[in-house]
């Protein structure tokens, strides 16, 4: 299944300097702050549930705002797993091939990627204009659908400057280069 | 070109994009592209259109939501600690039979994978408690290797369990029946895997020495130390089936709950908090960038009509269902020699989920047929998890038990495959099996 080889086993982190540290630093916590927007839906959901149960009180709209938070928290994400690589692909075809092959192939895969979060940037960032001028709110707490998606936009910007980032560091190994 | 002739080459053409490493959810997204414009000749509005809301609509769904809680909950789980205390348990309990630590192992796998999603998170954490405890009683290598190999899929195999959720939400399906009817199936696979144990202490005695027997006292003790992570999986699944929180509502609570139980009992601080948010984060995100692009491949190949022609096709084609099941089970563990088994239910369940649904098995009701379809298609994507040469668990286990070779595992994970087999086979001639609690609970 797909998931995170718990880190105590993950070969150590390679050493990164410069705009690489730098982007990793903005990237680290970028996912750190997707996944403490998921601690404030968990705590909103339980004190939904128990005014719900104990008071027949609950938070309104909590539904309206786990959907916008569970969006805004798990695009953050996407950055993350693309800068250290880990997002899936089939791997097992091309065991038989040298590094610098499958780097080669790894090149192509990453600026692929990123040319899909661009477009997808794009057209997101479309979607927030058409969400303002058509004025759309969510049914019970009337938020504006352009803020959660607005939201959004600066997670897809990174997705695509991780996998740039990626692209090149696989470009170097492809072509003998070491990084 | 036929729709249908459309649908099959970008179906052809992802294969070969997947095949040159290609991002499964970038080759998704391409294989959709291409059929929104290859459908719509070639004029890219309606495809920009659909991407206007792609990001959005897929991330802002709420059953979705369920699966950063879930992973959140199991990542609390793993860096808290809870896996000790369920080993503890089921050795004071299981130990001093001949096997006894390996069967226990099973056991605390199965305990783990009540409040962890995943499978290699299961393996991986328990092994850690597990390995060195086998080795100190002088079990050999391949029976402790295997045995946690396999049992690592409990993870998955007992709710809450991910590529269920998946399911759910790409055939509308409930995810509280589905997990309910998850439950006996996966109590099956933990019996199976103790006797498969064993059978093969009878066989080689000295794999499995029996050791010291424990006090009541210190039973007692053992067991109290485990109530609060049983705790957690009832309020999940009694809360879920009992009606008063949504999937996602108890995803939260169970997230809450370990994370509370990690903090008190298991000493974890920011820097685990910190690794918790982290691997959440790594899991999610890739699954939901295979979301994204399963989504746009869905609506592309929806647009070609390829799956409700195929179903027909099948439908008409005078073919035995069973023999078109057992036929998707094999593409299945074919699949999950070389793919991710989240990806492999993303990109095959919107094909095969209609073929299926159009056939008639045991003149099954459609609601049963897709229930038990679903926990079919959890185990055998399951397989590709411990299946040689590839299997993710064997590399885990493997790393972590560094003085048993490769071979050792992938040997000793054999006898636990045939009982997958095994079970599997029984899944699909006796649907009841899967399908006797939810109606009893229904």
């Amino acid at each position: 299944m797909a998931e995170l080889v718990p880190d105590d086993m993950a070969a150590a982190a390679p050493r990164r300097t410069g705009l690489a540290a730098l982007l990793e630093t903005v990237i680290g916590w970028w996912a750190i702050a997707g996944g403490m927007v998921f601690v404030a839906l968990v705590i909103m959901s339980i004190v939904s549930i128990v005014g719900r149960k104990l008071f027949s009180h609950p938070i309104e709209g909590d539904m309206e705002l786990l959907m916008m938070g569970a969006a805004i928290g798990s695009a953050a994400f996407l950055p993350v797993c693309e800068f250290e690589d880990h997002h899936i692909k089939v791997d097992a075809l091309t065991t038989w091939m040298s590094e610098r092959g499958r780097a080669a192939l790894d090149t192509l895969a990453h600026a692929l990627l990123a040319g899909a979060s661009a477009l997808i940037t794009w057209r997101s960032a479309l979607y927030v204009e058409e969400c303002y001028e058509n004025m759309e709110v969510s049914t019970l707490l009337l938020v504006p659908i352009w803020q959660p998606v607005l939201l959004l936009v600066p997670s897809f910007v990174l997705l695509t400057v991780a996998a740039l980032y990626r692209t090149f560091v696989s470009l170097n190994i492809a072509t003998g280069g070491r990084k | 070109m036929s729709g249908m002739a459309i649908g099959l080459s970008i179906f052809a053409f992802l294969l070969v994009l997947l095949a040159l490493r290609i991002h499964v959810g970038v080759g998704m997204l391409i294989g959709g592209a291409a059929g929104f414009l290859a459908m719509n000749d070639w004029d890219p509005s309606a495809l920009l259109f659909t991407l206007n809301h792609l990001a959005y609509a897929r991330l802002s769904n709420y059953d979705l939501a369920v699966i950063p809680l879930f992973m959140l909950m199991g990542q609390f789980a793993t860096h808290g600690g809870l896996s000790r205390s369920l080993f503890r348990f089921a050795a004071a309990f299981m130990g001093h039979w001949k096997g006894g630590l390996a069967m226990a192992s099973t056991g605390a796998c199965a305990g783990f994978g009540a409040i962890c999603g995943s499978s290699l998170a299961t393996a991986a954490t328990m092994a850690q408690v597990a390995l060195p405890e086998l080795k100190a009683h002088g079990y050999s290598g391949r029976l402790s290797t295997g045995t946690l190999a396999a049992a690592g899929t409990l993870g998955i195999m007992i709710p809450p369990s991910v590529p269920l959720v998946i399911y759910a939400v790409l055939t509308q399906e409930s995810i509280g029946k589905l997990f309910m009817a998850a439950i006996v199936p996966g109590l099956i696979a933990m019996t199976g895997y103790m006797l498969v144990i064993k059978l093969l202490v009878t066989l080689d005695p000295k794999a499995g020495p029996a050791s010291e027997k424990h006090s009541w006292a210190e039973r007692l003790k053992a067991t109290i130390a485990v109530v609060p992570v049983m705790g957690v999986f009832a309020v999940v699944i009694v809360g879920i089936y009992g009606g008063w929180a949504n999937p996602t509502e108890a995803a939260s609570i169970g997230a809450a709950a370990c994370g509370v139980l990690a903090i008190v009992t298991g000493g974890m601080r920011w820097d685990g908090i910190k690794k918790s948010l982290i691997g959440t984060a790594h899991a999610t995100a890739m699954i939901f960038l295979v979301l994204l692009g399963a989504d746009l491949l869905n609506s592309g190949l929806a647009l070609t009509q390829l799956p409700v022609e195929l179903a027909e096709w099948v439908k008409n084609s005078g073919l035995p269902p069973l023999l078109v099941l057992v036929a998707i089970l094999v593409v299945y563990v074919l699949l999950g020699c070389v793919m991710d088994s989240l990806a492999m239910i993303l990109l095959t369940i919107p094909i095969f989920y209609p073929m299926v649904m159009g056939l008639d098995f045991f003149g099954m009701s459609v609601p049963d047929k897709s229930v038990w379809f679903g926990i079919l298609a959890l185990m055998v994507v399951e397989i590709g998890l411990v299946h040689p040469p590839v299997g993710m668990n064997l590399f885990i286990i493997q790393k972590l038990a560094k003085d048993v070779p490769y071979i050792e595992t992938a040997k000793g994970v054999m006898p636990f495959l045939a009982s997958d087999f095994i079970r599997i086979a029984f899944l699909v001639f006796f649907p009841s099996i899967t399908l006797w609690l939810v109606h009893a609970m229904g």
